[in-house]
């Protein structure tokens, strides 16, 4: 009987997963060759003569050796109307000074209170050299804290957040801007895309040269972001379902930020939480409430390329995603959130939440009857090579999305991103889903993971509770 | 494991291979059928890539050359066979070779450039463009009539107004309000009130240039019971520029009874594009709205108004518990600081009361101008 179970939903698994996802790549690849034809009637638009003015908010804790290139390099984007707000969370390290430095940075005065409570803010500055650029000096209290100061301080209409490590593309904004450009009366937030860097040549801050790095677990990640970015984002917001903007580069309309209370401090994947808050708190009352996601907005961030920095960056994500499915489950289902709450939460728990103990379920009793039964290898084989040849369906599609768009790779970097997605079957994905199992069962014991140190990037240090205080020096 | 549950497991296990099976088998053909295509799409986008840019280096030279000559019919007659025989490929690079060519020409070169495609027959045969099976060459056509400017050209275009794709209905928005044809006006006015066939911006952006047309249409808006309506058409009518008097005191009369913040807050920065000397009094009233929008949005427009009475309110606001109006409201005082009717009284009641607003505003006015 409980074969019988597992076969029926392994079954059920296999096929809802593949229709559904075929259908979503589908959309992707229609929706992608119109932006490639240009005829997206937001690729026409010339900015208006008043375009809105956007901040770029840049958290940054203990980056001293890249930030001064980092904002330099932000400084250089192409955008009228710009400026870059570096929040320095508190950092123990030569961060700020070394802004100081480069910059010459100028006190501003420090009155009233910010409209969302976060940690001290110790001092506002202004760059002579610069003036497109200010720097948000404050006690540590996360990136989340850090970007909620920095949105109380900057003054664009529009909100643009990145990392300090990340590289945007000199169009990036320029590009990420149009949905709003289109559709201001409907258009909240808008998601970028993020491309791996790991195996691409940077110069002063710029990808000079694209390449897909050699290593299996960079190159991995670099084809798992391509099915992220590119197969599904592009059909999720085109239906208005999309659930998540990362957290690396993401466009919000900041009054609206605001109002909802800037980044949530109570879990560790914020930016997916702000995404599913936009929809469950918005779309009852404002039912043309859109998030959209531009796939040539782009933002290059290195990924871990260690197995010990993707495993804490896994099972942080995944407590992330359990923690929101508990926020906002109020969503599923129901037809006044729209495709969020009547697809893409039904989605999200079925192939992200469940997904993985079956998946595991299925490397076990293959595991299983390899040992006990004599044509048990047969049930293992199949296993894998289903799944392999699955999983090369969607690789094979993001590639032919990614030349579709502009995302294009060479001969050479598509099949060796080709070779590892045959190979990710037996390693990456096994232990992928072993970490999330791993973090929803840390969830239901009611552990929490810290941040843990991945070797890359910034926000390492968990949000204290409710360290609100008046801006003022 | 019992004889009986060994039994069972086999007989489950045999389902499931015979499954995967079938699933690698699909999976398979999907594989190899996707990577096919990827193939002959990576290799012959790379043969595009070149073939366009051969097929626009000739056209160039060819543009060039005959745009030189003085005699406006003989370039449109040696054209007009060139037109007449393009393929499929040549059409779209042409197209997008003839909205170039308009774009970055001088108002007299853009007129002979024009004169020259229309005799030419560019215009039927991006008439006919407009018709035909793919969308983005529908909408690429829309864009070339968009740029010839034709009148006789706005029935086409309101055809296009039904097209199934919002794409193409965009495009021939844009278009009918680049021509500035006051006959698209009740088609694409009515789409505006009612809110269908392409986003709010695109068909006010189409609405704001057609003329006095266009501003009885905005004029409606602020008569719709859709509040986007309403804002839309207060960001319309700041964008008609034909008689500023009467839209200042249309939108002050819209902020005075509007009971949405949202529209009253919208109509505030209506009326700071809009400008002027002296602010109407509905403005005033509205920095001292409850709604913290419509506070912040009217004191930004109150910098807009180059008079002495604009100053008392915005001293006012500059101490304002709200950060984010506090700031605003010095920065328009800076800002008027440099007018010349009001520059007087905002400099000195600025250094009579210093507050840390005025002192942040005027240090980021420093270095930021």
């Amino acid at each position: 009987v409980s074969f019988d179970i597992l076969e029926f939903l392994l079954v059920l698994f296999g096929v809802t997963y593949t229709v559904s996802t075929l259908i979503l790549l589908a959309i992707s690849l229609y929706e992608m060759a119109w932006l490639a034809r240009g005829r997206l009637p937001s690729k026409h638009l010339d900015f208006p003569a008043r375009s809105p003015t956007v901040s770029l908010i840049v958290p940054a804790h203990n980056e001293e050796p890249l930030i001064v290139n980092s904002v330099t390099s932000f400084l250089q984007i192409d955008y009228p109307g710009f400026e870059v707000v570096v929040c320095d969370d508190g950092s123990t390290d030569g961060t700020f000074d070394r802004l100081d430095e480069a910059f010459d940075l100028v006190s501003l005065p420090l009155r009233g209170r910010t409209e969302l409570p976060t940690a001290r803010i110790t001092g506002v500055y202004i760059s002579r050299k610069q003036p497109a650029l200010m720097v948000v000096k404050k006690e540590n209290g996360g990136r989340s804290d850090a970007i909620n100061a920095g949105l109380c301080v900057a003054r664009g209409e529009l909100a643009a957040i990145t990392d300090a490590d990340g590289i945007l593309e000199p169009e990036a904004i320029g590009r990420i801007v149009r949905p709003y450009l289109v559709h201001p009366d409907t258009c909240v937030a808008v998601g970028g895309a993020i491309r791996i860097a790991n195996g691409s040549t940077i110069e002063d801050g710029r990808i000079v040269a694209r390449h897909v790095a050699t290593r299996g677990i960079p190159a991995t990640q670099t084809l798992e972001y391509l099915r992220g970015f590119l197969s599904s984002r592009i059909a999720w917001s085109k239906l208005n379902g999309l659930l998540i903007i990362s957290g690396a580069f993401g466009l919000f309309r900041r009054d609206l930020l605001i109002g909802l209370g800037g980044l949530s401090k109570a879990t560790l994947g914020e930016d997916m939480e702000l995404t599913m808050r936009f929809h469950h708190q918005l779309r009852p009352t404002w039912k043309h409430a859109a998030v959209f996601y531009v796939p040539d907005a782009v933002c290059w961030t290195e990924c871990p390329a260690a197995l010990s920095g993707l495993r804490t960056q896994r099972i942080r994500w995944h407590v992330g995603l359990i923690d929101n499915l508990r926020m906002h489950w109020r969503m599923f289902g129901r037809p006044r959130f729209g495709a969020a709450g009547t697809l893409a939460l039904p989605y999200i728990i079925a192939y992200e939440a469940i997904a993985p103990f079956l998946e595991l379920s299925g490397y076990i009793v293959g595991v299983y009857l390899v040992i006990t039964q004599p044509n048990g290898w047969q049930y293992l084989a199949a296993f894998l090579i289903a799944t392999v040849f699955l999983a090369q369906v969607l690789n094979s599609t993001a590639l032919l999305i990614a030349e579709v768009g502009a995302h294009r790779y060479t001969f050479k970097d598509m099949l060796s991103l080709s070779l590892w997605g045959v190979v990710e079957s037996l390693w990456y994905r096994p232990a992928n889903a072993w970490w999330r199992v791993k973090a929803t069962l840390l969830v239901l014991i009611g552990r929490r993971p810290g941040w843990g140190t991945i070797p890359r990037g910034v926000s390492l240090v968990e949000p204290t509770p409710d360290l609100a205080a008046p801006l003022t020096r | 494991m019992s004889k009986e549950g060994t039994e069972v497991a086999v007989v489950a296990v045999s389902e499931v291979l015979r499954l995967t099976l079938w699933m690698t088998f699909v999976s398979l053909a999907l594989t190899a059928l996707v990577t096919v295509v990827l193939i002959g799409h990576h290799s012959g986008s790379a043969r595009e890539r070149e073939g366009r840019r051969r097929v626009r280096g000739r056209f160039e030279a060819l543009a060039a050359r005959l745009l030189a000559l003085d005699d406006v019919h003989a370039a449109a007659a040696e054209l007009r066979p060139v037109v007449a025989n393009l393929d499929r490929r040549e059409r779209a690079v042409s197209a997008e070779l003839w909205i170039r060519l308009v774009g970055e020409a001088t108002p007299e070169r853009r007129a002979r450039i024009l004169e020259v495609l229309r005799e030419a027959g560019v215009v039927a045969s991006a008439e006919r463009g407009t018709r035909r099976f793919s969308p983005w060459r529908r909408a690429l056509a829309c864009d070339v009539l968009a740029r010839i400017g034709d009148q006789r050209c706005v029935p086409v275009l309101l055809e296009r107004l039904g097209d199934r794709r919002p794409e193409v209905r965009s495009a021939a928005i844009r278009a009918l309000g680049e021509i500035g044809s006051p006959i698209a006006a009740p088609a694409v006015g009515e789409a505006f009130l009612s809110r269908r066939l392409a986003p709010a911006s695109v068909l006010s952006e189409a609405i704001s240039r057609l003329g006095s047309a266009g501003a009885d249409v905005f004029e409606q808006g602020l008569e719709s019971a859709d509040p986007v309506v309403r804002i839309s058409a207060s960001f319309g009518l700041a964008a008609v520029t034909d008689e500023p008097e009467a839209q200042r005191a249309r939108l002050a009369r819209q902020l005075a009874w509007d009971g949405d913040p949202a529209v009253r807050s919208a109509v505030c920065s209506a009326l700071g594009i809009i400008g002027g000397e002296a602010p109407p009094a509905e403005l005033v009233a509205a920095t001292r709205d409850g709604d913290l929008r419509v506070r912040r949005s009217a004191v930004k427009a109150l910098g807009a108004f180059d008079d002495p009475s604009s100053v008392e309110p915005l001293i006012d606001c500059a101490d304002d518990p709200d950060r984010e109006t506090a700031i605003r409201a010095a920065e328009a005082l800076t800002r008027l600081a440099r007018r010349p009717h009001a520059g007087a009284r905002s400099r000195t009641r600025m250094e009579e009361a210093p507050t840390w607003s005025i002192r942040y505003a005027q240090a980021i006015a420093e270095l930021r101008g």
